[in-house]
């Protein structure tokens, strides 16, 4: 008899666990979009919220390495017109799945549209990339009219508004680049050194002359070892550096280490913010927004490291 | 003259079928007492109900007229040798000690008067030149008479020994049995669940009959006979074993205290 | 070498990060390694199992309830979760049919994947900064900070004085738990006391070494001190100590690279431990067995080749070409002739152009082999009734074993024979 009150418990478990995401169905004749990251998914909106649903699959300051789909998302990824993603392997954990979609779905990455000489490779077989392109405005504005054009070629009908908002978008994305040229001006250059929790502004630092070192590699999959915990506080003492940037969508442990290191040697190294790395911010913030999210960036660093 | 074991009414049950059932009995003090029946009958069972370690669902059990908590420096326990695993980290004397802590308790050191005993204890049952051995290195009769010392050195009135001469040679079981007589002489109690019918009327004064429940109690020539060793040992389904498995199949309750 | 001048100076200290890492590390191992002794005594190991892998769970509800990236909290929702699963899995073997080890594997399964949905869960809702949850099942030691270290001093000194305080009733458990019961220890305490250590020193330990590797932390000292020691206290203090230096070694040898991580190295340094001990171990050491087997086997070529050169008819020297004694014997050629260089280096024998002849002593070793394989025969057919023909394959086998002292009470035994089964002479 005992063992039914275990059953029991092992099914409630199992019916918790498949509690379907919150998949809108779509009433509407619209169609569905379906991004993975919310950058991505910033993207689909501002293109495409007139005449489609757009869904993302990972909220604000979820860690796209990391995510694995649940079963909520696959059932919207079936339904999906439309899925766009990241590509080079940033949604590490969904790449099969990713892939299976290819063959009955329009799936673009917008890695897509990037000029591959650009692309960092980390390894010396080259064939591990740098994911995190969003970071440098220009790649990302390739990335964008590379799936705007794509877009056009799916949704004919709605041509004109496609490349209308696409080119709006990218005119905004200009913009907001001098606008952080500008800002990042006013930081002497030898004190342009940007360390944060994961290898994942790269391209950031491309963008605006900053050296950039992370504590983990490009994946939050990696686990830092304690000589990279030591090699970084060494490498902020020697670089005099006052201050270090946690990020929204990584475990600050390994970081504050590396503070309480530096302490200890007598260097006194803040926290300069949280920076969002590879996810946005809460809805209906200025960084939950993509454009936003940069400038916050550009912003916090500058100001922290002045 | 007080009994040594007494119980009323004790039952133990498993799984739903009952492993001793109303057992009533009273013993003798100053006697070897054999508990003897067929496998499966509930020998081991009973000791552990009377040593506590099994709390008997039904009825009770008395050691010299007083609860067994009252009178427990007074009691041995010697448990199946297979019971335990031989392998563990332990020498000849640390089991023997282990005697001691009965009455020293958890935390109390012992003291010479405690190693003494536990000399003796060795030398009285011959293991002495195997002091120092690891246990998993005696053959089954030196390991059966560790437990044995160990018993010794509780220094106790009431013995109760669960199967001590199975897997022994003859030699140790010789031996083993003259100690219990010479025991026996000097006023304590035993009481010996056996197993070899033969050897029965020889070893013990006073017998247990059991086949999950009393089939009779007392001296020995009163008790060993043809009728009552049918009774005890002959044919496995008798009406109460029927009735157990009737009960376990349709999932009756059974009474509880 | 880069490898030893970093091993070096992770143990200068020279940087603070190590010198957190280092306690850390040694403390985490040295308590599992207390507290294992007692899972493995206790024929408990698979628990270990069972509750390392159940703490994920209370772990991510002590997150989602508490929202706090305190380790307290986190320790104590991963003792609640470890707790209740060995409480369970006693629970089902005792009152249902489910045997032990079904019932371990059942909770442990459902347990762990609860956990992982609940992880899930959590990285779904983006609140990863605070979390770092993920890094629970493989461990995070290189991010130890100076607080954590504080809390493994704290709650491990409690738990050590717990366990040397109860040690002798824990002992006693271990070794046999009815006897102990009989004499009126309080079982329920014990194994209480030991069930909560057990499993807020594997709550603690999954930080350094994470939850799948957790177990091996708790068992493998104390199986590894097995191999060394037969005795309780001794076997204890070995596995604390090969357990914390396993500890500090793994975390050195994680500090000679980038990107290595500490817990894993800490298994595989304890692990191979544990393998080396099985080999060499003084109790039970496999190399100890293959080094007796090979001693007996040398005595035995030896005395059978000896025994070529007996002389039934003088009693005296003998003298053989190879060919000779290669067709008296029933050997392969190359071990017979392994067995003449024995006896030769031995002085039993010489070799002079080919030909081999008994020495004094050769011919004495001679007589003695065949003095005890004729005793043991007459033995054997005497008081096991075996018939003549029948005796002398069993005694080929025992006569290498007869000491001298057996052989002593054999001549006893049989009155101080002259003739074996076979009526031959015993040769005195």
């Amino acid at each position: 008899m005992k063992t039914r009150y275990i059953l029991a418990l092992v099914t409630l478990v199992f019916l918790f666990g498949c509690n379907a995401n919150n998949s809108q169905q779509s009433e509407d004749n619209k169609p569905t979009i379906v991004a993975t990251t919310s950058i991505v998914a910033d993207m689909a909106k501002n293109i495409c919220a007139d005449f489609a649903n757009v869904q993302s699959l990972m909220g604000p300051g979820v860690d796209p390495h990391l995510y694995k789909a649940s079963h909520g998302d696959i059932e919207s990824l079936s339904g999906a017109d439309v899925i766009l993603y990241n590509g080079l392997h940033l949604e590490g954990k969904m790449s099969e799945i990713l892939e299976k979609l290819k063959a009955s779905k329009t799936v673009i990455a917008l890695s897509d549209g990037v000029d591959p000489s650009l692309i960092r490779t980390i390894n010396e077989e080259a064939d591990v990339h740098d994911p995190h392109i969003w970071f440098d405005i220009s790649m990302w504005s390739k990335g964008v009219a590379h799936v705007g054009k794509q877009l056009q070629e799916k949704f004919p009908d709605h041509k004109t508004i496609i490349e209308e908002r696409t080119n709006t978008y990218l005119h905004q994305m200009d913009s907001v680049h001098l606008a952080c040229l500008q800002t990042v001006e006013s930081l002497p250059v030898e004190k342009r050194i940007l360390i944060t929790s994961h290898d994942a502004f790269e391209y950031f630092g491309r963008s605006y002359n900053f050296k950039v070192r992370g504590l983990q590699g490009i994946s939050t999959l990696s686990e830092s070892g304690l000589k990279d915990v030591t090699d970084m506080v060494n490498f902020i003492i020697d670089n005099e550096i006052k201050a270090v940037f946690v990020e929204n969508s990584v475990p600050q442990k390994a970081l504050r280490s590396v503070i309480d290191g530096c302490k200890s040697k007598g260097h006194d190294v803040t926290v300069g913010g949280e920076l969002f790395s590879d996810a946005l911010g809460a809805d209906r913030t200025p960084e939950g927004t993509y454009l936003g999210m940069i400038y916050y960036n550009v912003e916090t660093v500058t100001n922290a490291l002045k | 003259m007080e009994p040594s074991v007494e119980t009323h009414n004790l039952t133990v049950i498993y799984d739903k079928k009952p492993a001793i059932w109303n057992i009533d009995f009273t013993l003798p003090t100053g006697k070897i007492i054999g508990i003897m029946g067929p496998n499966g009958s509930g020998k081991s069972t009973l000791l552990k109900a009377i040593m506590g370690i099994i709390e008997p669902n039904i009825g009770y059990s008395k050691v010299f007229d007083k609860e067994l908590d009252d009178v427990r420096t007074r009691v041995s326990y010697v448990p199946q040798r297979q019971s335990v695993d031989w392998d563990f980290p332990a020498s000849v004397w640390d089991v023997v000690a282990m005697g001691r802590f009965a009455t020293k308790g958890l935390f109390k050191r012992l003291s010479k008067e405690d190693n003494d005993i536990i000399t003796e204890s060795l030398a009285k049952v011959n293991m002495t030149p195997f002091t120092n051995r690891q246990i998993s290195q005696l053959s089954g009769g030196q390991q059966q008479r560790v437990f044995l010392a160990r018993a010794l050195a509780q220094n106790a009135d009431l013995y109760l020994m669960d199967e001590p001469f199975v897997g022994v040679d003859a030699a140790t079981e010789q031996a083993i049995i003259n100690l219990l007589k010479s025991m026996r002489d000097a006023g304590k109690t035993l009481l010996v669940v056996h197993h070899d019918l033969h050897t029965a009327q020889d070893y013990f004064e006073h017998m247990v009959l059991l086949n999950s429940r009393l089939v009779a109690e007392g001296p020995t020539d009163e008790v060993f006979t043809q009728e009552i060793l049918t009774e005890t040992y002959g044919g496995t389904l008798t009406t109460l074993s029927k009735v157990a498995s009737a009960l376990k199949e349709k999932d009756f309750p059974m009474r509880h205290k | 070498m880069n490898f030893f001048t970093e091993i070096a100076s992770f143990f200068t200290f020279s940087e603070p990060n190590v010198k957190v890492v280092f306690w850390g590390s040694l403390i985490l191992c040295s308590i599992s390694g207390l507290v294992g002794t007692f899972t493995l005594l206790r024929k408990r190991s698979l628990i270990g199992d069972v509750i390392s892998h159940s703490v994920l769970p209370g772990i991510a509800l002590a997150f989602i309830i508490g929202q706090q990236k305190n380790p307290l909290y986190l320790i104590i929702g991963a003792t609640v979760t470890g707790w209740i699963s060995t409480y369970l899995v006693d629970y089902i073997t005792k009152h249902s049919k489910i045997k032990n080890d079904t019932a371990i594997a059942l909770i442990l399964s459902v347990f762990f994947g609860v956990g992982v949905l609940l992880l899930t869960h959590i990285q779904h809702s983006g609140n990863a900064s605070q979390s770092g949850l993920d890094q629970f099942i493989f461990g995070r030691a290189s991010a130890m900070n100076m607080s954590d270290v504080w809390l493994f001093i704290i709650v491990g000194s409690i738990i050590t004085l717990l366990v040397v305080v109860f040690f002798r009733g824990l002992s006693l458990l271990s070794f046999d738990e009815s006897y102990s019961q009989s004499i009126g220890f309080p079982n329920e305490l014990l194994k209480l006391v030991l069930s909560i250590t057990t499993v807020v020193t594997v709550a603690m330990g999954v930080q350094a070494v994470g939850v799948v590797l957790m177990s091996a932390l708790l068992i493998t000292p104390a199986a590894c001190a097995k191999f060394w020691t037969n005795k309780i206290i001794p076997m204890a203090i070995l596995a604390v100590v090969l357990s914390g230096v396993s500890g500090v070694l793994g975390s050195a040898i994680s500090y000679t690279y980038n990107g290595m991580p500490t817990g894993p190295w800490i298994v595989v340094v304890i692990s191979l431990f544990a393998f080396i001990s099985a080999f060499i171990g003084s109790k039970h050491g496999l190399l100890k067995k293959y080094i007796q087997r090979a001693k007996n086997n040398t005595k035995i070529l030896r005395e059978n080749t000896i025994k070529l050169f007996f002389n039934p008819d003088t009693l005296g020297e003998t003298t053989f070409q190879f060919e000779d004694i290669f067709e008296k014997s029933n050997m392969q050629r190359g071990t017979l002739k392994k067995g003449l260089k024995l006896l030769k280096s031995d002085d039993l024998i010489t070799l002079d152009n080919g030909t081999y002849t008994t020495t004094e002593e050769g011919i004495n070793e001679a007589k003695a082999i065949v003095r005890k394989h004729r005793l043991w025969e007459l033995y054997i057919s005497r008081f096991m009734h075996l018939q003549p023909d029948h005796v002398h394959d069993d005694a080929e086998g025992i006569e290498h074993v007869i000491t001298p002292e057996i052989e002593k009470e054999l001549e006893k035994e049989l009155d101080f024979p002259t003739k074996d089964p076979h009526d031959s002479d015993i040769p005195y």
